[in-house]
């Protein structure tokens, strides 16, 4: 079997308490980054102590902006795959290997996690399963991907592709709701993405910083800005 | 020329507004272009409110025949006007911050793939 070179990113702001879980679960195979987005507990030191990269950032800049920040960073290095996990311990970084399958069955450019296609998908809280579906419809509308969960925070991309479009990461606007304007610009530069099931997880400690709601709108306000700074940078270059 | 106190009032604001610019703009505050913009606009309200009958004229030629109305309009535009800049030139310095803060990040880890953490 090949073994690719991987290394897992994941923007953490005040996980000191989640961040043990989802770190002693990472094969030692792989490399981890850990952006420290500006917290104000013992993250970097946890994480730090886990061997991780500690990537401290000066101020809470936001979840995506933190993430775009690891990206760039691993970039520097000869990877082949990049995953991103969540650091609240939602994602089981065991199904890692689900991923990289992914790669070596086929093409893919990027490979997102599906919570809706994971077998415990049942168990979720009721607005979860009736809003996930009609963001990701709107996401996959717009995009043009067929997609089942374009909210998931567990996704892998071929550093290979990434390479060839980095600019995008130079390019991202939207500094706390990644997922709608990574679909938007993947599907702008062409890459493929496919998904694999995951399973659901609640967090092991601590409340999300967003709610489901404001995430729609997030989510809708990061797709406005995307498609305007898209037609901004077409007529720039006219 | 009548003068009501609403005039002396709208008069008194305009020329506090103008000294205040004048006075940022002493103190390296704001720049020129953006002190002679608001200038005018305060002098135009000034003059607006000395006299009436200018705005009577102007609002006719913009088929308005309420005097109030025009200016409500006009203000609710340039006020809107400036909202849309503002918000477009937040978000751009907002993207620059952290584009730096990540610059700055990214300059202070080393990464080697061939070592752990």
């Amino acid at each position: 079997m090949i073994m690719e070179k991987v290394i897992v990113v994941i923007a953490a702001f005040n996980e000191e308490k989640n961040l043990p879980g989802v770190l002693e679960k990472i094969s030692p195979d792989y490399a981890v980054i850990v952006v420290d987005d500006g917290s104000t507990d013992k993250t970097a030191l946890v994480a730090r102590n886990f061997g991780a990269w500690v990537m401290p950032i000066a101020c809470n800049i936001g979840q995506g902006a933190a993430l775009v920040a690891g990206f760039r960073a691993a970039l520097k290095g000869d990877w082949d795959v990049i995953v991103e996990i969540d650091g609240d311990g939602q994602h089981d970084p065991t199904e890692i290997p689900l991923f990289l399958n992914k790669f070596r069955e086929s093409n893919a450019d990027v490979v997102v996690g599906s919570r809706i296609l994971g077998s415990n998908y049942k168990e979720a809280p009721f607005l979860r399963k009736t809003m996930l579906p009609l963001y990701t419809w709107f996401i996959g509308w717009i995009s043009g991907y067929r997609i089942t969960d374009a909210m998931c925070g567990f996704r892998a991309f071929r550093v290979q592709s990434i390479r060839q479009v980095d600019h995008i990461l130079l390019d991202m606007i939207e500094p706390q709701y990644l997922a709608a304007e990574l679909f938007l610009r993947f599907s702008s530069e062409g890459l493929k993405v496919l998904e694999v099931p995951i399973h659901l997880r609640e967090r092991s400690s601590g409340k999300s910083y967003k709610g489901l709601f404001r995430y729609g709108i997030g989510i809708l306000i990061a797709i406005f800005k995307t498609i305007l700074d898209k037609r901004r940078r077409k007529e720039a270059r006219r | 020329m009548k003068i009501t106190p609403i005039t002396i009032f709208f008069f008194l604001c305009s020329m506090a507004a103008v000294f205040n610019i004048i006075t940022r703009f002493r103190r390296n505050l704001t720049g020129l272009r953006s002190a002679v913009t608001w200038i005018i606009v305060w002098l135009l309200i000034s003059l607006g409110a000395i006299f009436p009958w200018m705005v009577d004229g102007i609002s006719r030629i913009g088929m308005m025949k309420d005097r109030m109305l025009f200016i409500l309009v006009v203000a609710n535009f340039v006020l809107f006007a400036l909202l849309f800049n503002l918000t477009f030139r937040v978000e751009r310095l907002q993207r620059n911050l952290t584009r730096t803060i990540q610059d700055l990040a990214l300059a202070n880890i080393q990464i080697d793939s061939s070592s752990e953490g």
